[in-house]
Parts: C-alpha cells; structure tokens; sequence
C-alpha cells in the first residue's frame, strides 16, 4: 500500500524536493510578460498571450514562443526566481500589464479567467487590483480552489488603501516580504489575512534583454511560494490547495525551530 | 494657462505647485527630501513635479549635491521611463539597482554610470499626481530594502500633503475657493502634523536624526506587521 501523500510530503525537506525527480507542473505568470529570450528562461515557456484592453472588453492574443512577451521587466523577473528553485515547472506566460506595468483590472481578470480555463495548476499573481473588483475575483478565486488550482498572490508593497486582492482571500496563498538566508524558510502568520511571509528582499532576477538586477518586494517574495508549491506538486500531484497551505505552515515552523 | 514649452527650471515649484522660493512649504519640502535621504542612507535625492500637460515629470529640486541641481533642473522624464517614471505611472514606490551581466552580479552592464540604488515614491494628492521624490546612493553594493522604501514613501505622502494645503490655501486666497466654515478633522491633523515637523527640525540638524527615529517608530506603528 503506497503511503499517503500529504504524510510523506510532512516528512520531506522541502529544499531536497529539487534534487527529485518531479513530474511537470504547470504554472500561470499573469504578469508584464516574460522574455523567453533570456538564457535564464529560453525553453522554459510553454506559451505566451497577452490581454490588452480594448474599447469593448478585452482581447487576447497569442505570442509567438520562445519571443520576447515583456514590455517592462516585471514579469520576467518573477518568472526567473520560479524558473530557478523549481526546474520541473513549465511556465505559461499571460501578460496582463501594459507598458511601464499599468495594470488594467479587466484584463487581470480575463487573464485569471483564462487560467482557470486551461487548469494550470499553479497561478502566480505578483499584482494586486483594488477591493471593488471583488464581485469578479472572488467567484473565480474560489472556483480555482474547487478545480485544484493553487492561486499565489501578493500583499500592495504599500497596503494603502487595502492589502490588495485576490491576496487578502482565504482561497489563494497571499503573500508578504521577508528577509531570509534561504528561499526554503517561511514565516506563517495566524490571524493576517496575509498568510505568509517569504524572502522578497535583495533577490537576483533575470532583466529583459540580458543580465541580472537585484529587487525587492512582495512581487519577488510571491514567485518564491509559487516555486515552493510547485516542488511539493511536482512530488506529490494529488495535493489539495489546503494540504498544500498546511504544508507550508509546517515548513514555516519548522524553519522556525 | 499652460506653462510654456520652455519650462525655466527656476520656477517649476512655483509654476506647477504654486510653492515659491523661501517660503515654509518650500523650506519643509527640502528638509523632506534631506531628511528622507538621511534615514534610508541615500546620498541625493529630488523632488520632480508633474507637468500635466506635456505628460512628463521635471526635476525642481535635488538635495545632496550642487552640481547634480544645477544639471538635472529642469531635465524631463517622460512617465513609464526608468524607475521614477515607472513611480509616477503606477502610482506604487520603486527601488532599482544596476543591471550586471552575470548572476554573481560581479561585471556591470553598460558604462556604470548608474547609481548603485534609487528609490522612487510617488507624491499623490486625492487621486492625482503631483510629482515623485527620489533617494539615490552611489556607496558600492548599497541596496534599498522594502522598509526604506515604505519609509521614503511615507517622506513622499508628507510631502504631497504640504503640497495639497498650498493649493487649498491658494484656492481660498485668490477665491476660487469658498473657506470652509469648520476645518474638516483631516485637515486640521495634517496641519498639526506639519507644524510639528517644521518646529521639530528648524534651525537644528543635530534634531534629524531624533525625528528619523520618530518617523520610523511612527511607521512600525502605523503599517502592519513589519517585514522579517
């Protein structure tokens, strides 16, 4: 009789599930786009789109793979750090922002309709839309936590006028920035809306173009979780949302001590 | 009327903030920007304001080095370039380092002319923008956290508020604006706020780092939970 996976993976390390051999997972950047074109990046996108706002609604269209999709350097930072801890991840490359990293709401949320769509299994969110978008995100939030798909989501690096959303919902995994010596520590916050605390501070990213920067942020400290929860899926596919958020909570205090 | 093309830099806080020269909202404005840089471990700074109608931002005043303001007044910034357009574009504070070509970040890409770090936070006023006030460090390997950011953005909030009661003000003044008969709760704290400010650090830049503490303690108190 195999044993049941959400024991094992209580008993893993989760900075040994990389060394594994990990099933695929699949993993949604709604974003400012992503430059495959990058050495950090070339052949780890499986798809590129892009939702831009238009007179009547939102179009999307398709982007040639393996090309430049980000107009600002957003995206393809946050699509680096994920790329980097979990090699098994096939990135899906949605860019929701225009230029200069304007975000319209519209498009972030056909952007998360079409995620939901495709069953990608785990959704990174380094955004944030304001709280009157609620009547929208929330249903679809929820229906990704009913479909199996794991939302991680980031805290307004300046929660002014709110925490921002869809982190603040208790279907996805919102996420706050920390100061850690290794991407496998996490800090669990019982009682926040903002669940966890990840390293977001002094984080090497991928530039458009070529090269490396350093930057800090809650958008940084996102894709560090999104990694993590795609290592533990990777090992262990039957994991639920839930599972997955408890699990990271054990982590989380046992990197505590 | 809008400004002419040929904006003269001497005038931009005046012209687009109605903010003369010497004046206490002027005076408090610097000593924002100084006070910011010195609390974040920046060596410049600046303030640039919004030139609504050409669309871009324009350096009025930099701090920490006389011939950066002679050079930079004036200059235009277009919004969504670099990290201060990218501030005043989103809204959001920004912190930026230099671009190297290998990921141990040991060889620089360009002419590594570029600061070392910047921090870039919009000045907003109800829902508009005003303009981006900016800390730069050249010191080596020198990186702003996201608590300096938060910090400096506080710096910029304060500095939108001195902003927003001169035009009130001016609004009154000339009349195109009815006084309000009761000074609304808000106001009247911002007021106090900025009073206490000015008192605190003029004429005694020993009190500067007293009042950093302040702001900080303030901050930790204000925002939720501070970052590990």
């Amino acid at each position: 009789m195999s044993e049941d996976p959400v024991l094992s993976a209580f008993h893993e390390q989760l900075s040994r599930l990389a060394e594994k051999n990990l099933q695929p997972v699949d993993v949604a950047v709604l974003d400012s786009g992503i430059d495959a074109t990058h050495p950090d990046l070339a052949g780890r996108v499986a798809e590129a789109f892009h939702f831009r706002p238009e007179s009547d609604g939102v179009a999307r269209a398709d982007v040639a793979a393996g090309a430049n999709n980000d107009t600002y350097g957003h995206g393809t930072g946050v699509a680096s750090i994920i790329a980097r801890l979990a090699p098994n991840v096939r990135l899906h490359d949605l860019r929701v922002l225009e230029p200069g990293n304007k975000g319209v709401a519209a498009c972030v949320i056909a952007g998360l309709r079409f995620a939901l769509e495709r069953r990608w299994r785990v959704i990174n969110l380094s955004l944030a839309v304001a709280e009157k978008f609620s009547t929208e995100l929330i249903p679809l939030c929820e229906k990704a936590y009913f479909q199996n798909q794991i939302l991680v989501a980031s805290k307004r690096n300046f929660p002014f006028p709110d925490v921002g959303f869809p982190a603040a919902y208790a279907s996805t995994i919102g996420i706050e920035i920390g100061r850690f010596d290794s991407p496998f520590k996490l800090v669990f916050n019982p009682g926040d809306t903002i669940e966890f605390t990840a390293l977001g501070e002094d984080l090497t990213i991928a530039v458009v173009g070529g090269g490396y920067t350093t930057k800090s942020g809650t958008s940084f400290a996102t894709p560090v979780v999104t990694a993590l929860c795609a290592l533990l899926v990777g090992h262990y596919p039957e994991l639920r949302p839930f599972e997955i958020k408890a699990l990271l909570k054990h982590y989380a205090a046992a990197a505590a001590g | 009327m809008p400004p002419p093309a040929s904006t003269a830099p001497d005038h931009l806080l005046s012209r687009f903030l109605g903010i003369l020269p010497s004046t206490p909202e002027e005076k408090i404005l610097r000593m924002l920007i100084e006070l910011g840089c010195e609390v974040v471990g920046g060596q410049e700074g600046s303030l640039l304001i919004y030139d609504k109608d050409a669309d871009v931002l324009r350096f009025a005043m930099t701090v920490g080095d006389p011939e950066s303001e002679k050079k930079l007044r004036g200059q235009a910034v277009p919004l969504g370039a670099g990290l201060t357009g990218l501030a005043a574009a989103t809204l959001e504070v920004q912190t930026g380092a230099p671009t190297f070509k290998d990921i141990e970040q040991k060889e620089r890409a360009g002419d590594g002319s570029t600061p070392d770090a910047v921090i870039a936070a919009p000045m907003v006023s109800g829902d508009e923008l005003v303009g981006v006030v900016t800390a730069v460090s050249f010191q080596h390997g020198k990186r702003f956290s996201s608590k300096d950011a938060r910090l400096y953005a506080g710096f910029a909030a304060i500095a939108a508020i001195v902003v927003d009661l001169r035009r009130r003000l001016s609004a009154y003044e000339s009349g195109e604006a009815a006084v309000p008969q009761e000074e609304s709760e808000r106001a009247r704290l911002e007021r106090r706020v900025l009073a206490s400010m000015q008192r605190l650090v003029s004429g005694d830049p020993a009190r500067l780092r007293a009042v950093a503490d302040l702001l900080a303690a303030v901050e930790g108190v204000a925002l939720p939970r501070a970052a590990q």
